[in-house]
């Protein structure tokens, strides 16, 4: 695909074409955006191919729900809010909330050593756990915005990132290379 | 994150785990399932335009037969009064479609002074 011609524009204008229903536009939104929402999907499932799958689905679903758009400076938190209904979407097809994230996951295109463990880790964690997690660090968001994001309520948020913080770093420990190795070191 | 229960060196952890990951088939693929959309979407509303143009020509002579026997029934006069003014007059009123408005009216009525 050659180089898009609003590649040097600023993102509330290229969203605002892609309101009218220009392609360009929202294929060159799709170039900018889809390095974040892949890694956040991957972040969620720990799986490349499914976590692609289910990017394509939440740009998909931007393109049918753009013109719903009010305000094109929150693109990113409207395509995020997207993203987070997909993957939710996926478990509940899968009924895969009432299981904890103990299936083998296939993380077999990546790069980093780092990112299997944390991916492994992260697969070992419950879904509804595993998702405030990756919404409160890879995200940065706050208890209060990850609530209002997943619906749940705020306390279960705050407990959910307690105990996943918890896991995660024993079982981090477990790969030998996480901080709490490094200082053992 | 300005949350306490958040740890630093796991936040270290994701953001190293970031990857760069851009590449143009998955812009293509992306694009080229809009474009289906977009095709789905017209061939469901040319054959949404097709189905109603259809049921309307089949339900055309029913329907206006139903229509036709509808106004009879509500231009049915309640009370019969002999042909002159003072019928014309009430004729309006004295018929089961003005019965039914001034029912309806009634009860939107007290519906607005219970809920509002």
């Amino acid at each position: 695909m050659p180089p898009s011609r609003y590649s040097n524009s600023p993102e509330a204008l290229v969203v605002g074409l892609a309101r009218t229903g220009n392609r360009d536009a929202f294929a060159e939104l799709v170039r900018r955006r889809q390095s974040w929402i892949r890694n956040l999907m991957l972040r969620c499932c720990g799986d490349t191919t499914l976590a692609d799958d289910l990017a394509q689905k939440a740009f998909l679903q931007a393109w049918r729900k753009i013109a719903q758009l009010r305000q094109p400076r929150t693109f990113g938190a409207w395509l995020k809010r997207l993203a987070v209904n997909t993957w939710l979407q996926h478990l509940r097809r899968n009924d895969a909330l009432s299981h904890t994230g103990e299936q083998d996951h296939d993380i077999r295109a990546d790069t980093s050593g780092m990112s299997i463990d944390l991916d492994r880790a992260l697969a070992m964690l419950p879904n509804d756990v595993r998702l405030c997690i990756v919404l409160s660090y890879h995200e940065g968001m706050t208890h209060p915005e990850i609530a209002a994001l997943t619906r749940l309520p705020q306390g279960t948020v705050k407990s959910h990132i307690r105990r996943g913080t918890q896991r995660l770093q024993q079982l981090l420990s477990a790969y030998g290379n996480t901080p709490h190795a490094e200082e053992r070191r | 994150m300005t949350d306490n229960t958040a740890d630093p060196r796991l936040q270290t952890l994701f953001a190293e785990a970031q990857q760069e990951l851009v590449d143009d088939a998955f812009t293509d693929l992306v694009m080229e399932q809009t474009g289906n959309f977009k095709h789905r979407k017209t061939a469901v509303r040319i054959s949404q335009g097709l189905v109603l143009v259809l049921a309307l020509a089949l339900l055309a002579i029913p329907l206006q037969d139903a229509g036709m026997a509808l106004t009879q029934v509500l231009l049915m006069s309640l009370i019969e009064l002999e042909d002159g003014p003072l019928n014309q007059l009430l004729a309006p009123a004295n018929s089961i479609g003005g019965l039914l408005s001034t029912v309806l009216l009634g009860l939107r009525l007290i519906h607005k002074r219970i809920f509002s």
